[in-house]
């Protein structure tokens, strides 16, 4: 009877248990690779459904701000405006207003907008109509009477700067908070750029990053009609592009495009 | 050499460690897989979920806006309660609302993609400060328009006591509501039990979408032209020979066009010639500014030029017949059949595109065809001046009563009907009919390729519409009214059914027509003005004078011959009007006129204890008659029966086959009979006290008369007509394409026959179809340089005068001033108008011959009304005749105006096309033309320039929508 192993079973033995480990330390490999990119796809999933949120609920609850050109005389819109990024920049900048909503008093002002409480706030009866509820999204024209029919009775109400708004305020651009989409370089960490919401009181303000709504930008797009005529007067499109890497290797891991079209649904006619 | 394996278990318990950091190693990586696909299939499905549910708030949030948009037009129904009209608000489910002091919560929710909704609406207060949550701001603010000025002081003081003494003085035109839709995705989307906001654990997320939105009412007259009708009915064509300047806004739901002038150019083909020519064209200037909107374009083009040269007889090039496909001069046409360029006389641009040498100027800028609406408005830059506008730059439309879907264009008509695109359907129960299949269970009617009537909808077979069909309301089991059309419509004109007998609503016997009930109890559903005449404004007083054609002609009112007293008389009214050559004396003429009146026409003034319309047809007709009988002048009655030859009408029937074959009646036998209302002689009845009525009738005025004739084309036998079927056609009982003796002396056509389908077969009945008999039944006014029908001093003196039908002014009208030096402010609302000068008199337009006779000649002609007309938009039937010939022909001769004038002051406003003519502007037989002026001038009027029931319309102005998160 023979105690032990021959050194070609040995060998052999090792063999196998080198080859089952090399093709098993490769499936691990490979797997831990396909979980990775899966995460990195499904980071980019989460960040595409971010920003569409985010550019749904923003632009969605904003419209044309027109002003009268002091120099030309002519109307122009001046919100929301489109500022082309250079050929070296993550893409383009969108400086928009945001309408008043239907605060209730309680409301965060910065933060996502209130709903009508349908309970502790039933609807007065429309025969009712000299006990209606004040509305926080029109502001009225004082200065309106029945010998200026002509003249405005009422203009959608922007977020102001100050927190209170008139019906001068809402003409001016300056007495306004602006808000802007902007992608900021993230060369630390991802070496992409990362999309932020930042607003200003004013034209003159200081941009004061309000949300950090996507990292991994590629490039950013906005467009208006006033750039493709073939879109609505009231749509924005939106072309984002993504992409992950792995962080160790920085190979490319994942890559997503992003193109939504948002109407703002504000009417802002005559 | 040997290995010895001291302890072989050692090996084995390495390996199933080994094995077991790679089994959980696996098992790890695999459950954070796992996790991770999980965690994004959740994230994804409340996405789709949020995505669902946002969907579905803002559609119920639109549909909600648009229930009372499309309703508003009817002003008096903004400040309606949405329970006091259920069913148009799909009968309170999902909704929220205030009853009283009781807020009510759904218990049944709306569903609509997978989602429940619950919804709110409620008049809101706008104001001039819009402050930080709960901080007190200063400003002022402004509650919703009161519509009855009688009721602007208890708006005012009852929106000072709820929310302080800064309300908006003035009384704005304006309406602000609030709508709010809740929708909750739910968890299992078929539930549709599920009321999420009384029972938890139902829905994954919710979302609120609130919608502000403002309604203007805006007054019709205060525009110098307003055309109502949407797409190309609405086109303002505004084309005049001579150089026009108008201060005052225009507006049209279709498009406008500024062209040239000139048949003849027209006509040979050179577009570009006709559509520069003419007059200049000025709006406004540069320090007063005035509105100018045309919904769906402002060109600098003629639209009669475009729409030749589309046509067969012109390029035959199908795709101009959109303005903004017509390319700028130079460039060729798209898909053109013919390689059209835009160049010489077949450019359809008016003017050269100079500024310096263009006519056409608003508020101080040239409007060439560079700066027109196919410069996309929607560009603020583009734009040629703030205060013109279109669609893509803000230009809304105004919605009046006449785009109102239940009026079917028509909103003068005394009856309403089913309107356009609703199938009749045949009761199984009884085989009657109705459009109301969910309420009675009933089957759909089509057309077979032969003709014949069937319940199956097979291939080629056409849906039997009820359109055209008047509307009546009745009870149903639990009492509601409910509107529908008449059930018992046979298939034979001779059925029993027919009989008066068996009408349900019942007839009233005196009138021959539907009893007339107050509005919402069963009878007819009232057209807009005629329920406003019979029954005054809500809540008012005073109403109209109605003058309504019976519906059939009642012979028991007799006239006295020789001594005969009144109670005596055994004279008997003729079918026609009666004539002085057949009566022994001017007595017993006028006498058997009166009577003949009175057997035709009933009138209504005010209302009896129950609120029943007063029938005042004995003491009306009888005013004047004792003056009359000494003269035989029946122009001293307060109405006459009138007859003469409308050239322009009888050439276009004659010229469309109406009377051909017909052997010796022909279109030289047509006329006119008009009821002729005296309007001096009706205001002197309105102005004198009448012991009949227990006093002076001008109390009980409300400054509308209402003129309504009634066709009789229900020949049950012959000479026999029953009331049920004057409501002319019914795609079942009547379909015959041929009108009765009884409107066109002869059988004829239809007037309106055809469908607007394009690859339908033209049939009665067929998709879209509306039919119409051509209808000389017209009214007519004269003696009209006075106004004054006994108002009070100081209140309103105005006058309106509705009709739905064709309508002819005989000489000047409220040339008169009042007492404070201005004249009463009048307007007429009719199908058209024809003036007559003071000139015309029927004895010489009489007879055949005048059919193509020597024209008779006009006088200077004065009107100061305002005018709200129906008009013969430019189409592929009319263009070669001269189309429309724009805005300036919108009223029309029969008399030879040359180096006559024609001044007119007041509005013009448009509603839709004639609804009983087609007939052309003719040639130089039927008329020739004045030197007309329209003029608007509301300085000219007084009290408050307003005739009384002037029209207005809404358009939604402002809309803000936002978007919130939902409640947990």
């Amino acid at each position: 009877m023979r105690h032990g192993s021959t050194m070609i079973e040995v060998f052999l033995a090792l063999a196998i248990l080198a080859t089952a480990l090399t093709v098993a330390l490769e499936s691990m490999v490979n797997i831990s690779s396909y979980a990775g990119l899966q995460t990195r796809e499904g980071d980019l999933v989460e960040q595409s459904r971010s920003i569409a949120r985010h550019l749904h609920n923003d632009l969605a609850n904003s419209g044309w701000f027109v002003s009268t050109n002091s120099q030309t005389g002519q109307l122009q819109r001046e919100f929301p405006k489109v500022i082309a990024g250079g050929a070296n920049s993550y893409g383009d900048e969108l400086v928009f207003l945001r309408l008043t909503s239907e605060r209730l008093p309680e409301s965060d002002r910065t933060g996502p907008i209130d709903h009508v409480d349908f309970v502790n706030r039933p609807p007065v009866a429309m025969d009712a109509y000299t006990r209606g509820d004040a509305v926080h999204s029109l502001v009225l024209n004082p200065a309106w009477s029945p010998t200026t029919q002509q003249a405005t009775f009422a203009l959608p109400a922007w977020e102001s700067a100050s927190g209170t708004l008139s019906y001068q305020d809402a003409q001016d651009a300056t007495k306004l908070r602006q808000y802007r989409y902007v992608v900021r370089p993230d060369l630390q960490t991802t070496g992409r750029g990362v999309l932020m919401r930042e607003y200003r009181n004013g034209s003159t303000g200081k941009w004061i990053s309000d949300r950090r709504i996507a990292d991994n930008i590629l490039s950013l797009r906005f467009t208006t009609n006033a750039e493709e005529s073939w879109l609505n007067a009231n749509q924005l499109r939106v072309t984002v592009s993504l992409q992950a890497d792995d962080l160790q290797s920085g190979k490319v891991r994942a890559t997503r495009t992003l193109e939504v079209i948002v109407a703002m649904r504000s009417g802002t006619t005559n | 050499m040997t290995i010895s394996v001291k302890n072989p278990h050692r090996h084995r318990g390495a390996a199933m460690l080994i094995t077991m950091l790679v089994t959980t190693a696996i098992v790890a990586v695999l459950f954070m897989a796992a996790e991770r696909t999980q965690a994004s299939v959740i994230m994804a499905g409340l996405d789709d979920d949020r995505l669902r549910a946002s969907l579905a708030a803002e559609s119920l949030a639109a549909m909600v806006e648009a229930k009372l948009a499309t309703q508003a037009a009817e002003i008096d129904k903004l400040s309606l309660n949405t329970w006091d009209d259920a069913a148009r608000w799909w009968n309170l489910v999902g909704h929220s609302y205030t009853d009283g002091s009781v807020a009510v919560i759904p218990e049944r929710a709306l569903h609509m993609n997978g989602c429940a909704l619950r919804w709110r609406i409620e008049p809101v207060r706008v104001t001039s400060v819009v402050g930080p949550p709960n901080a007190a701001v200063s400003g002022v603010y402004s509650v919703n328009h009161e519509v009855d000025p009688l009721r602007v002081d208890q708006r005012d003081n009852d929106a000072r006591a709820a929310n302080g003494a800064s309300l908006l003085a003035g009384n704005p035109p304006y309406y602000h509501y609030r709508v709010v839709a809740e929708a909750y995705a739910l968890s299992d989307p078929t539930a549709t039990d599920a009321v999420p906001w009384l029972e938890s654990g139902q829905h994954t997320i919710s979302v609120q979408v609130q919608r502000v939105f403002q309604v203007q009412r805006v007054r019709l007259f205060d525009f110098a032209i307003f055309y109502a009708a949407t797409g190309e009915t609405g086109d303002l064509e505004y084309e005049p020979e001579f150089n026009t300047s108008v201060n005052a806004s225009v507006h049209s739901n279709g498009s406008i066009y500024f062209g040239g002038t000139g048949d003849t150019s027209l006509k040979n083909k050179n577009y570009k010639k006709a559509a520069s020519d003419g007059g200049q064209i000025v709006f406004g200037n540069v320090q007063e500014k005035v509105q100018i909107t045309g919904v769906t374009g402002v060109y600098r083009m003629r639209k009669g030029a475009n729409v030749l040269f589309a046509s067969t007889a012109g390029n035959d090039e199908p795709s101009l017949r959109s303005p903004m496909e017509v390319p700028r001069p130079g460039k060729p046409l798209k898909k053109a059949k013919n390689a059209s360029k835009m160049s010489g006389n077949s450019d359809l641009n008016g003017g050269d595109g100079n500024e310096a040498n263009e006519k056409v100027a608003i508020n101080g800028e040239k409007l060439t065809f560079n700066r027109d609406s196919r410069s996309d408005w929607s560009l603020p830059e583009n734009r040629l001046d703030p205060y013109v506008a279109d669609e893509r730059s803000g230009g809304a439309a105004i919605a009046t009563v006449a785009n109102l879907p239940e009026f079917g264009g028509y909103p003068l008509e005394a009856q309403r009907t089913v309107g356009e695109q609703i199938p009749l359907c045949r009761v199984k129960a009884d085989n009657t009919y109705t459009i109301h299949p969910e309420m009675k269970p009933s089957v759909p009617l089509f057309y077979a390729a032969n003709g014949s009537i069937t319940t199956t909808s097979g291939s080629g077979n056409r849906p039997v519409y009820a359109t055209e069909l008047p509307l009546f309301v009745f009870h149903d089991a639990a009492g509601k009214p409910y509107e529908d059309v008449w059930p018992h419509q046979p298939l034979l004109a001779t059925s029993a059914t027919l009989s008066p007998a068996g009408a349900g609503p019942a007839l009233d016997t005196e009138v021959g027509l539907p009893v007339l009930a107050v509005p919402g109890q069963p009878g007819i559903v009232m057209g807009y003005h005629f329920e406003r005449s019979l029954f005054g404004q809500r809540g008012a007083a005073t109403t109209g004078l109605t003058i309504r054609e019976r519906g059939r002609q009642n012979t028991s009112f007799r006239w006295a011959q020789g001594l005969e007293t009144p109670a005596t008389a055994t004279g008997v009214v003729s079918v026609d009007a009666p004539e002085r050559a057949a009566f022994p004396s001017n007595a017993s003429f006028i006498r058997a006129s009166v009577a003949w009146l009175k057997s035709n026409y009933v009138v209504y003034l005010g209302k009896d204890a129950t609120g029943t319309p007063r029938d005042i047809t004995n003491a009306f007709f009888d005013n004047g008659a004792v003056a009359a009988e000494s003269t035989g002048d029946s122009s001293l009655l307060v109405a006459s029966q009138g007859r003469f030859l409308d050239r322009r009408e009888a050439h276009w029937l004659q010229d469309h086959g109406y009377f051909a074959g017909a052997g010796p009646i022909t279109a030289r036998a047509v006329r006119a009979r008009p009821l002729t209302l005296h309007l001096a002689k009706v205001c002197a009845f309105l102005r004198t006290s009448n012991t009949v009525l227990g006093g002076i009738p001008a109390a009980s005025f409300n400054g509308m008369i209402y003129l309504h004739r009634t066709p009789r084309i229900s020949e049950v036998t012959a000479g026999t007509n029953n009331a049920l079927m004057p409501l002319r056609y019914h795609p079942l009982a009547k379909p015959a394409p041929l009108a009765p003796a009884a409107i066109c002396n002869a059988p004829c056509l239809f007037l309106v026959l055809g469908t607007t389908q394009p690859d339908a077969v033209p049939a009665i009945g067929s998709p879209g179809t509306w039919v119409t008999y051509p209808l000389p039944l017209p009214v007519r006014l004269d003696q009209a340089e006075t106004v004054d029908w006994g108002a009070s001093a100081g209140q309103h003196n105005g006058l309106t005068i509705v009709t739905p039908n064709p309508c002819y002014v005989h000489g000047a009208f409220n040339t008169t001033a009042d007492g404070t030096g201005k004249l009463p402010p009048c307007a007429l609302f009719a199908d058209s108008l024809t003036v007559l000068s003071s000139n015309w008199r029927d004895a010489d337009n009489d007879q055949d011959a005048d059919f193509d006779g020597a024209l008779p000649v006009a006088s200077d002609t004065e009107l100061n009304l305002s005018l709200v007309l129906n008009n013969l938009p430019t189409d592929e039937n009319n263009v070669a005749a001269g189309g429309s010939g724009g805005i300036h022909n919108l009223v029309r001769y029969l008399e030879n105006w040359n180096n006559r004038a024609l001044h007119v002051r007041g509005s013009l406003v448009v509603l839709n096309r004639m609804r009983y003519s087609r007939s052309e502007l003719g040639d130089n037989i039927v008329y020739r033309a004045p030197q007309r002026t329209f003029e608007f001038t509301p300085g000219s009027f007084g009290i408050d320039r307003t005739p009384p029931f002037a029209p207005s319309g809404i358009k939604v102005t402002r809309m803000v929508t936002t978007l919130a998160d939902g409640p947990r």
